[in-house]
């Protein structure tokens, strides 16, 4: 049996004219939790959408633990727990009459049980109307119908939407627990970088409806990106510093206080060290970027440089 | 089947009290039409229209006006549609599916495993057990009516009548919630749907009602219109069944026509965010 569950091929949806995704290609592995991080509008959602049926590629291929999303969309379906970004107005309905509905669709009986325990460890209220909880409450709903029943595959779009960080960690730690207990895969869409940095296994970055980079999290930190940290004895002249560090190499470039740092690439340390020669400053960290950098670099980069990047990193594994 | 029950018993849920309060407002209207009959003479219609030979020969149907059933027939049954019909395609139209989209539960929903034809089945079960308990609430209250009403009971108790009438109003009332569901799965919009399925019913409405009217050369066009099947009149007020089968026939026929139009739409459309 093949490892890959989910497996995008040029995978391409369109609404009329405006672009949904574009060449989507992305593998994610059984039992790895996978974040799929991009802004709003990246295309996480219409990927994730259409990998359930509930939207029909435009071309391309994409298929889940095999099977076509178009032709075999129910037997999907019945692997898969979905937590959508927003979980909708039920109105007067309390979250123990959603749940037993929503899971009286699966084949298979959800442990009641595990609800409780879930109910009780996120500090919410089964039996108080939806439309009197709070939208991270009701987000609470979401992450029990996702977790509670016993599935293959997890997806996650933006699960700790509207959370405060206390019950995000909590979520979190009930994805960890989750997966762990159950090896099932984990497809993690979030613009929150620093959340994902904590569960998943990979990334992949989607940027304009197409992924730009798919790296285990070590890697990515790893690739060619470096955080370079200037420090001096007092503000520096930041048209001066400019003109001393070569041009075109640096990226994310900022001066706080007596601090200049920005991002480079390792290929052009070299180039930079002979640059900084004229450079008075006191002290130099050079440091792997945290995600959230290479993020920005992604998405402030223009598209050539991103397309280098990827060459470069493809070139290094 | 257990997954198409789940769905109908939740629609349900949220629906109870509009079926029972409209069910209810709607029977006791019916129940005061029955009780006007005590005090009103309508043996006196039939002395007014038999001097009105020619006024009778362009409004015939005002004759049912003269016994008990065509009185109720023509207070009640005959405008069923505008009575009960426009709430249920205002229901239909909202809870049919794009009320899910608009509240934006959808997505979670169909996330399940449940096949869009087992959900859209659901739906069309629920709108027919509706229409069907509604009407049977209207009818239960016009029973008790007819049971307890000196006219009627000396009139005679036709059972069958109402038994059918209840029938034909059911299928007729249905072909009007299929067409809004059908509209529903197209548009997946309220205001959309709503309009949409309005204008047909007034259009049908129309031409099954005024083909008498048109030129001779285009009245086939009555064949269409699903009011030219809907004889409540004939069977309520006048006991007349003669093409009762061919109505039911045709009525059902609509709607399973209009249900298999609407899985078909349904089973393939993208559903909007």
């Amino acid at each position: 049996m093949s490892d890959v569950v989910i497996r995008c091929q040029d995978l391409t949806k369109y609404y009329g004219e405006s672009r949904g995704i574009e060449n989507l290609n992305l593998e994610v592995l059984k039992g790895e939790v996978f974040g799929f991080l991009g802004p709003n509008g990246a295309g996480k959602t219409t990927t994730i959408r259409t990998l359930l049926g509930l939207i029909h590629k435009t071309s391309g291929e994409a298929s889940v633990f095999g099977l076509d999303p178009d032709q075999d969309s129910l037997r999907i379906r019945e692997r898969v727990a979905y937590l959508p970004g927003e979980l909708g107005e039920f109105n007067d309905k309390t979250g123990r009459r959603i749940l037993k509905y929503l899971f009286g669709l699966y084949d298979a009986d959800v442990r009641w049980t595990r609800v409780e325990e879930m109910a009780t460890a996120l500090r919410l209220d089964l039996d108080r109307k939806m439309n009197n909880l709070s939208r991270g409450n009701k987000q609470k709903i979401g992450v029990i119908l996702a977790l509670a029943p016993d599935v293959e595959l997890l997806i996650l779009d933006e699960p700790t939407s509207g959370l405060d960080p206390l019950i995000t960690q909590d979520v979190y730690r009930l994805i960890n627990e989750k997966q762990s207990e159950s090896g099932c895969t984990v497809l993690l869409s979030s613009h929150m970088l620093g959340e994902v940095e904590k569960v998943a296994h990979r990334v992949g970055i989607i940027r304009n409806g197409s992924i730009v980079e798919v790296a285990t999290l070590q890697k990515l930190k790893g690739l060619a990106l470096k955080r370079v940290e200037l420090l001096f004895d007092s503000t520096p002249d930041e048209a001066l510093l400019r003109t001393q560090i070569p041009a075109g190499i640096v990226a994310e470039f900022s001066i706080d206080d007596s601090r200049a740092h920005f991002l480079v690439n390792r290929h052009d340390l070299r180039t930079l060290l002979d640059g900084l020669r004229e450079v008075q400053f006191t002290d130099l960290y050079i440091t792997s970027p945290d995600l959230e950098d290479i993020f920005l670099k992604y998405y402030h980069g223009d598209s050539a440089s991103v397309q280098e990047e990827k060459k470069i990193t493809s070139e290094d594994s | 089947m257990l997954k198409v029950l789940s769905v109908i018993i939740e629609q349900f849920y949220e629906k109870k009290w509009s079926l029972l309060l409209f069910g209810g407002a709607v029977g006791l209207m019916g129940l005061g039409i029955v009780a006007m009959l005590e005090y009103i003479d309508i043996s006196a219609y039939a002395i007014i229209f038999e001097s009105m030979p020619e006024f009778v020969d362009f409004f015939g149907w005002l004759v049912a006006f003269t016994t008990p059933y065509g009185f109720v027939g023509i207070e009640l049954f005959a405008f069923m549609w505008i009575f009960v019909g426009i709430f249920l395609i205002y229901m239909a139209s909202s809870s049919a599916l794009p009320i899910e989209v608009e509240n934006k539960t959808i997505d979670l929903i169909l996330s399940k495993p449940i096949s869009r034809s087992s959900y859209l089945v659901g739906k069309i079960g629920f709108l027919y057990l509706y229409t069907a308990g509604l009407i049977g609430i209207v009818v239960a209250f016009i029973g008790a009516g007819m049971a307890t009403s000196p006219t009627f009971i000396d009139f005679g108790l036709h059972w069958d009548r109402l038994f059918i009438v209840y029938v034909v109003v059911v299928l007729h009332l249905g072909t009007m919630v299929m067409t809004a569901l059908l509209f529903a799965t197209i548009f997946l919009d309220t205001k959309k749907t709503m309009g949409a399925t309005m204008m047909i019913t007034f259009l049908m409405f129309f031409i099954g009602s005024f083909w008498q009217y048109f030129p001779e050369a285009q009245q086939d066009i009555k064949y269409v219109s699903t009011w030219f099947y809907y004889n409540a009149m004939d069977v309520f007020g006048s006991g007349i069944f003669d093409n009762l089968l061919r109505d039911i026939l045709v009525l059902g026929g609509v709607n399973v026509v209009l249900i298999v139009a609407s899985l078909l739409v349904f089973r393939r459309r993208d559903i909007p965010v």
